[in-house]
């Protein structure tokens, strides 16, 4: 009986400690940035460790893109993920672009090109890094 | 009864020894992650530009290069054909850092294991025709 407690005692320490571990890394590594974009292409470049990234793009209106889904974007993004001349990601008008970084040598080099044809909300860029 | 006993064992030591697996993994992980290092350019247009950023507390640089040299230039009378403003302020509107004219921004994050969102404002004036780079390298 007693072996039984400490093997259960010791399971929920090692579960407090992982989730305790968990937490402290993810809060002293969790980078976040936000850029504006302007209209026009305009090139972010990155050095990254090798690891699946993931970019999204947001209004100042906050959740726009969900609440007016048909109204995504008045304006037109293309998007162009690339590293070492290999192209990682194309495409137009989306929200989210997950892309995997393998080779960590060469800067990957993101062209987003803003065309506005009007201009009803200032569009951004965002991207996460670290342990999320 | 022996047997159910033996079974409860053996299932019991399994699981002490996923946990005690995945924590070593986790701690392995999280060596790694600590020591990441991500750099992140922009290229500035004119005029004002506010960059937000969220960062865990520690001390960061963030710098303004020209494009074109690709290069830091830290004459001080005349590091760029353009004036740049930076100005670096917290979530409770705190100013962290403030510069004129300087190519390399210092600020301190402070608390312990917070994450604070940090704005930085960018005034960019142009008298040139050069393309500015924002960058960040982020890095405790």
């Amino acid at each position: 009986m007693k072996k039984y407690i400490s093997l259960i005692f010791f399971i929920l320490i090692a579960a407090v400690v992982m989730v305790g571990t968990k937490v402290a890394i993810r809060t002293s590594t969790m980078y976040c940035v936000s850029l504006p974009l302007s209209n026009g292409e305009q090139e972010v470049k990155l050095v990254l460790p090798a690891d699946n990234y993931n970019i999204s793009f947001s209004t100042n209106l906050g959740n726009f893109f969900i609440r007016y889904p048909d109204r995504i974007y008045k304006s037109y993004i293309n998007v162009k993920i690339k590293q070492n001349d290999k192209i990682l990601f194309s495409g137009k008008n989306i929200q989210n672009v997950s892309f995997d970084v393998v080779e960590e040598t060469y800067p990957v080099s993101i062209y987003i090109n803003v065309e506005k044809i009007e201009a009803p909300e200032n569009l951004f860029f965002n991207m996460n890094f670290g342990a999320w | 009864m022996v047997k159910i006993r033996k079974i409860t064992d053996i299932v019991l030591f399994v699981i002490a020894g996923f946990l005690l697996l995945a924590f070593l993994l986790g701690i392995i992980n999280a060596i790694s992650i600590v020591h990441r290092e991500y750099v992140v350019s922009y290229h500035l247009v004119e005029g004002n530009q506010k960059l937000k950023f969220w960062l865990p507390s520690g001390n960061y640089e963030f710098g303004i290069s020209n494009d074109a040299l690709n290069l830091k230039t830290y004459d001080s009378e005349k590091p760029y054909q353009s004036k740049l403003h930076i100005e670096v302020r917290d979530n409770e509107d705190r100013i962290l850092c403030q510069t004129n004219n300087t190519s390399i921004v210092a600020f301190n994050v402070p608390g312990w294991s917070s994450i604070r969102s940090i704005f930085v404002n960018i005034d960019v004036e142009y008298s040139g025709d050069e393309l500015l780079v924002f960058t960040a390298k982020l890095k405790k």
